[in-house]
């Protein structure tokens, strides 16, 4: 009870001030004020597209609002799915043998400091343009440093869980399969929550790119055009577009992760 | 050192001559010194010792978790363990072991916890389910079944936690503290809950406390440990008509004498950790 209606005044709250913004730069527009020449209020770029049909560009190049917020978000899933799930197995077959894990560590741990914009180059090189580039490039984003927290977390889950396991008949891989991936889930799953924000950023650079659509194509083919108006869509739709992800990202931790196993990285919210 | 002769019973747990050494540390400690006992068939044993004595080894190296160095341990006369040759746990139907921090999976409801003991215990599938709800009720948890551990109290956790050993048919159950965490009341209700448990299953139970009281209350026999290393001092047997009353003249003869044999280990212990310190 109490809980909801904390919720309730935080979103009140929220909504305040973005309509506050939103007033206040109506208001300075109606006033003529200089910036909103190249920062048109929502009510004019969105009136501004509207006209166009909600196409982004122009002629057969267009392509339609759904289709670009459909393919930004799909390519954001699927990189950041491939890389939870790759992590996950690569980090467990990693800890399997101290041997593995010698040979194998350091390279992990030297391509992880790696940001994603920088496998850019290489990706358009190695799958053009397209979604893999897009994916491949979310999935490098997470994917090293998903490894590292996986091994990290194997080695922190108690003996006593495992002799649990071990005395009611479960043999090694059951072990693997019922202790120690779902006791190191939820902290995997927390550490891809906060690099999805590089991930996203990635995502976005590769559509400015030259991708044809997607999200951070609309920023880019407004800036083509001299469209500021295509621009300010662009940029308010990949803001509110990373907020649902974030918000769908603690929806499933808190549906699917939400034992905590480690207080020290697996923020129970 | 000399090994015990006498012969493993051929029913019941038996350990015979156990030494265990703590490597991992320098300089080495020795844990266990030539233990042996019996624990014979739907008996209640219980294990007393001062704080660091070995207790918990003791418990790990009968249930098959720590392989001793040497000496052996005997499952109805059968070697569980052979020293220095790899571990070859023993079959979970046979030990079952309880843990003073219960060992229950956070992400699992207490059905689901319950589940996981009887997953291995070779059950058919169709007869799952209706064995786990009869044990939810005997453990008086059938209304917490889609409880997570996180919800339930400590006396609940840890009456899930033997639901899931009872649940995996164990024959004997090795108890290491396992009320030791919880508060007086629920202590009292829970020395009753295994009291019912153990006569209920016929099951055989070896039960480490630190607790002389809970001890006699439970046990047909109490083995008193010494200090570190610790090995067995004394066997006491409990000749007292269930159920016990703690305030009974013969019950306090008892726990007057383990009491004073505590102490006197107890200080023995304390003076021993200075003389180190000191020297």
């Amino acid at each position: 009870m109490k809980a909801n209606k904390d919720t309730l005044i935080s979103f009140v709250c929220g909504l305040a001030s973005i309509v506050a913004i939103w007033a206040l730069w109506e208001l300075t527009a109606a006033l003529g004020w200089e910036y909103t020449r190249v920062m048109p209020p929502p009510s004019r770029f969105l009136t501004a597209f509207a006209d166009s049909g909600f196409k982004i560009g122009i002629g057969s190049q267009a392509a339609s609002l759904p289709e670009s917020i459909a393919s930004s978000f799909f390519r954001v899933f699927a990189g950041l799915s491939i890389g939870f799930i790759a992590a996950i197995a690569f980090g467990t077959l990693v800890s399997l043998n101290i041997w593995l894990k010698r040979f194998l560590l350091p390279i992990i741990e030297m391509l992880a400091p790696i940001a994603p914009i920088a496998w850019i180059p290489m990706a358009l090189v190695l799958f053009g343009i397209g979604n893999q580039t897009a994916i491949f490039i979310v999935f490098m984003g997470v994917f090293f440093i998903l490894t590292i927290v996986t091994v990290k977390l194997i080695s922190t889950v108690p003996q006593h869980l495992i002799d649990v396991a071990k005395t009611l008949g479960y043999k090694e891989r059951h072990i693997w399969f019922y202790i120690i991936i779902p006791y190191i889930a939820p902290g995997v799953f927390t550490m891809l929550r906060i690099n999805f924000i590089a991930a996203w950023m990635a995502v976005l650079a590769a559509e400015m790119t030259g991708l044809r659509d997607g999200l951070g194509a609309i920023v880019m083919t407004g800036r083509n055009l001299f469209d500021h108006d295509l621009i300010l869509i662009g940029m308010c739709l990949i803001g509110i577009s990373g907020f649902i992800i974030d918000a769908t990202l603690r929806f499933i931790q808190n549906k699917f992760f939400w034992w905590d196993t480690n207080q020290g990285t697996a923020a129970h919210k | 050192m000399k090994t015990t002769t006498s012969k493993a019973a051929s029913s019941g747990i038996s350990c015979r001559s156990v030494c265990f050494t703590w490597r991992d540390s320098e300089p080495t400690v020795d844990v266990l010194r030539d233990v042996s006992l019996d624990v014979k068939d739907g008996e209640f044993v219980s294990i007393i010792g001062p704080s660091g004595c070995g207790k918990t080894t003791l418990l790990n190296v009968l249930g098959g978790i720590s392989r001793p160095d040497s000496g052996a341990v005997y499952l109805d006369g059968r070697p569980l363990l052979k020293p220095k040759k790899g571990v070859t746990a023993p079959t979970p139907n046979d030990i079952g072991v309880i843990f003073q921090d219960y060992g229950l999976l956070p992400w699992r409801t207490v059905r689901g916890n319950v589940a996981f003991g009887m997953k291995m215990s070779g059950m058919p599938k169709s007869e799952q389910e209706g064995a786990i709800n009869e044990l939810l009720s005997k453990v008086g948890l059938r209304e917490f079944s889609s409880h997570y551990p996180h919800q339930l109290s400590g006396g609940m956790k840890q009456r899930t936690a033997i639901a899931r050993v009872l649940a995996n048919q164990s024959r004997y159950l090795l108890l290491d503290e396992p009320f030791a965490a919880l508060d007086f009341q629920t202590r009292l209700m829970m020395q009753e809950f295994i009291t019912g448990i153990w006569q209920e299953f016929n099951k055989t139970i070896v039960f480490i406390t630190h607790h002389v009281e809970e001890a006699i209350l439970l046990s047909d026999k109490i083995y008193l440990m010494s200090a570190r290393p610790g090995t067995i001092v004394e066997e006491v047997v409990i000749d007292l008509p269930r159920p016990r009353n703690v305030a009974d003249a013969k019950f306090n003869k008892y726990r007057g004498h383990i009491t004073s044999y505590l102490q006197k280990e107890v200080v023995k212990s304390f003076e021993e950790q200075r003389t180190v310190a000191l020297g």
